[in-house]
């Protein structure tokens, strides 16, 4: 069995608003092993974007530990660059600068990491390439479409190499037919680089058609109320979506998820 | 697929290029066709009315003057000019550097705004005179009237902009672990920019009403310094032809800040 990738421990978020406090993340324990492609699913607000914006560091827990590689971070004011280059973050919107063209945009990581070779150069010529977006290259964000969009911000992410993708609903606002095909792409590409993928999203058949395994999270307090392991050869297609097996993880699934909202409203 | 997006957004670009071409040409002509209109009842009403010269002159009379004592202008505009130009290029500076200071620092933030707002709304020629009794009559006393009045509508609007830039850009640097001048230079500044325009292009104006008026309280050189001496010598032409100079000078100033948006922000947010 490979090693863990990602832990975290006990891990508590709370945000202190001026009315309330609201308990956003209580006791989430996960493991992810290196290479591994797991999927958060929940209801909207149960605080799986909360998640993985502490494990990326874009937000400090209240509590509890995070473990990169073995190496505990939550300690750190502020991560060192080595593990904070290890990750790469995918927006829930494109989340593009309207001043840079979509080559500028793709290589923002390059800039800010101070990366100035040209095999980065390259390395972006190819996942523009790869993306399909190569005669996009130096248009403006404003003159494209949202799911050429969504496209450019997967590979934002990509161009420092990070060994994790972190993927906050990337395909979400677009329409069922693209997002087939961009779930395939993720597929397609996390098989390429090898990547550990936490991927979330409110969808129960991406997650099942996705991933190796599934955490359920529930709201008030948002916590995790299920693991899954799905038991699905790979490669997979998009046929997986008419057979059994497929359907009855789908049916488990949102049975856990419904469940989890009934005592909600409890 | 992509051939079919290609092609509405073909389509859509011709069209956008189609109106701005409309545009472009009745923004210069329809104000060129409104000023000629108002200059020929304006000259109509005069004559018609039989009003002596030393009431009210007439486009002709003052377009003539505009002309022929051009020598007379010429020194008054440079100032005038010049004192614009330095207390508003010291204005925008102060007021984006204030701007982003105040959006970076709440605690300075909450501090200064009332003060700001309150140097938005009060007019600082009131205070003209009494600076010229502390400082002397003098041009630094224009140059810092002009500095305390358009500076702070610079700093109100780059403020706006840069507490307004999304929070997701900001998450994005934050995910990059940017460092603070990375995040201000490479996204919040851009992100503010349309912002920190509108703020300079108020401010264009606000400096040149100042300018002018500190110059007609008490100046001997400049613009407003021949209004009031041209309306001593009853030169009810040479006034006007003044007052049309200053209005052709703080249309430039508009103008500018305008043009430079256009070169500086070629993207649509
Ligand atoms: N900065 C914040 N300040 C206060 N409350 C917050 C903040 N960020 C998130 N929350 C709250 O924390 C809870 C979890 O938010 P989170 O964004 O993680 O949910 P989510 O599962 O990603 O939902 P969605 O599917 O809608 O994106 C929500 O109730 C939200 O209102
Ligand atoms: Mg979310």
């Amino acid at each position: 069995m490979k090693a863990s990738k990602i832990r975290t421990e006990n891990l508590n978020k709370v945000f202190h608003t001026r009315h309330q406090d609201i308990y956003a993340v209580k006791d989430a324990n996960i493991d992810i092993r290196e290479g591994e492609f797991v999927s958060l699913i929940g209801p909207s607000g149960c605080g799986k974007s909360t998640i993985i914006r502490m494990i990326d560091d874009i937000i400090k827990p209240t509590s509890g530990s995070i473990y990169i590689d073995g190496k505990e971070i939550t300690s750190y004011k502020r991560i060192p660059k080595e593990i904070n280059q290890k990750m790469g973050f995918i927006f829930q919107l494109p989340n593009l600068f309207p001043w840079l063209t979509v080559r500028e945009n793709v290589g923002i990581a390059c800039r800010i990491y101070k990366i100035r070779d040209e095999g980065t150069q390259r390395y972006i010529d190819e996942l523009l390439e790869m993306a399909g977006l190569t005669e996009y290259q130096n248009a403006y964000p404003a003159e494209i479409s949202g799911g050429v969009m969504q496209r450019i911000g997967v590979i934002r992410a990509m161009v420092h190499k990070p060994e994790i993708l972190l993927m906050d609903e990337p395909f979400g606002a677009l329409d069922a037919m693209t997002r087939e095909k961009l779930d395939m792409e993720i597929l397609d590409i996390w098989k390429k680089l090898g990547t550990t993928v936490i991927f979330i999203t409110h969808n129960v058949e991406e997650a099942v058609l996705l991933s190796d395994r599934v955490y359920v999270m529930g709201t008030n307090p948002g916590r995790i109320t299920r693991e899954i392991t799905l038991d699905l050869e790979r490669p997979r297609s998009l046929d997986l979506l008419t057979e059994r097996k497929f359907q009855d993880y789908c049916a488990e699934l949102t049975e856990c998820i419904g469940h989890v909202d009934l005592r909600k409203v409890k | 697929m992509s051939r079919m997006l290609d092609e509405t957004k073909e389509k859509r670009i011709i069209e956008r290029r189609r109106k701005n071409r409309i545009s472009k040409i009745s923004s210069v002509a329809m104000p060129i066709l409104g000023i000629v209109m108002l200059f020929l009842i304006w000259e109509l009403w005069v004559i018609l009315g039989d009003f002596p010269t030393w009431q009210i002159s007439r486009p002709s009379l003052i377009i003539r003057s505009m002309l022929e004592d051009f020598e007379l202008y010429w020194p008054n505009i440079v100032r005038t000019f010049t004192s614009i130009l330095k207390g508003w290029v010291a204005a925008c500076l102060i007021g984006v550097v204030m701007g982003a200071l105040m959006a970076n620092y709440a605690l300075l933030g909450t501090t200064l705004t009332p003060y700001i707002n309150l140097l938005c709304t009060l007019p600082v020629i009131t205070l003209v005179p009494m600076m010229y009794v502390f400082m002397g009559i003098g041009r630094d006393v224009i140059i810092i009237a002009i500095i305390l009045q358009s500076f702070a509508i610079v700093t109100m609007n780059s403020s706006t902009g840069f507490m307004n830039v999304p929070v997701m850009r900001i998450e994005l640097m934050t995910s990059l672990r940017a460092t603070k001048r990375q995040t201000f230079f490479q996204c919040m500044f851009p992100s503010a920019i349309n912002n920190v325009f509108t703020g300079m292009k108020l401010s264009a104006i606000f400096a040149t009403t100042t300018c002018v008026a500190a110059e007609v309280n008490g100046s001997t050189v400049g613009l407003g310094a021949l209004v009031i001496e041209a309306k001593t010598y009853v030169r009810t032409d040479q006034m006007f032809g003044s007052i049309l100079f200053i209005a052709i000078i703080g249309v430039f100033f508009y103008m500018l800040s305008d043009a430079l948006e256009a070169v500086l922000v070629k993207w649509k947010e």
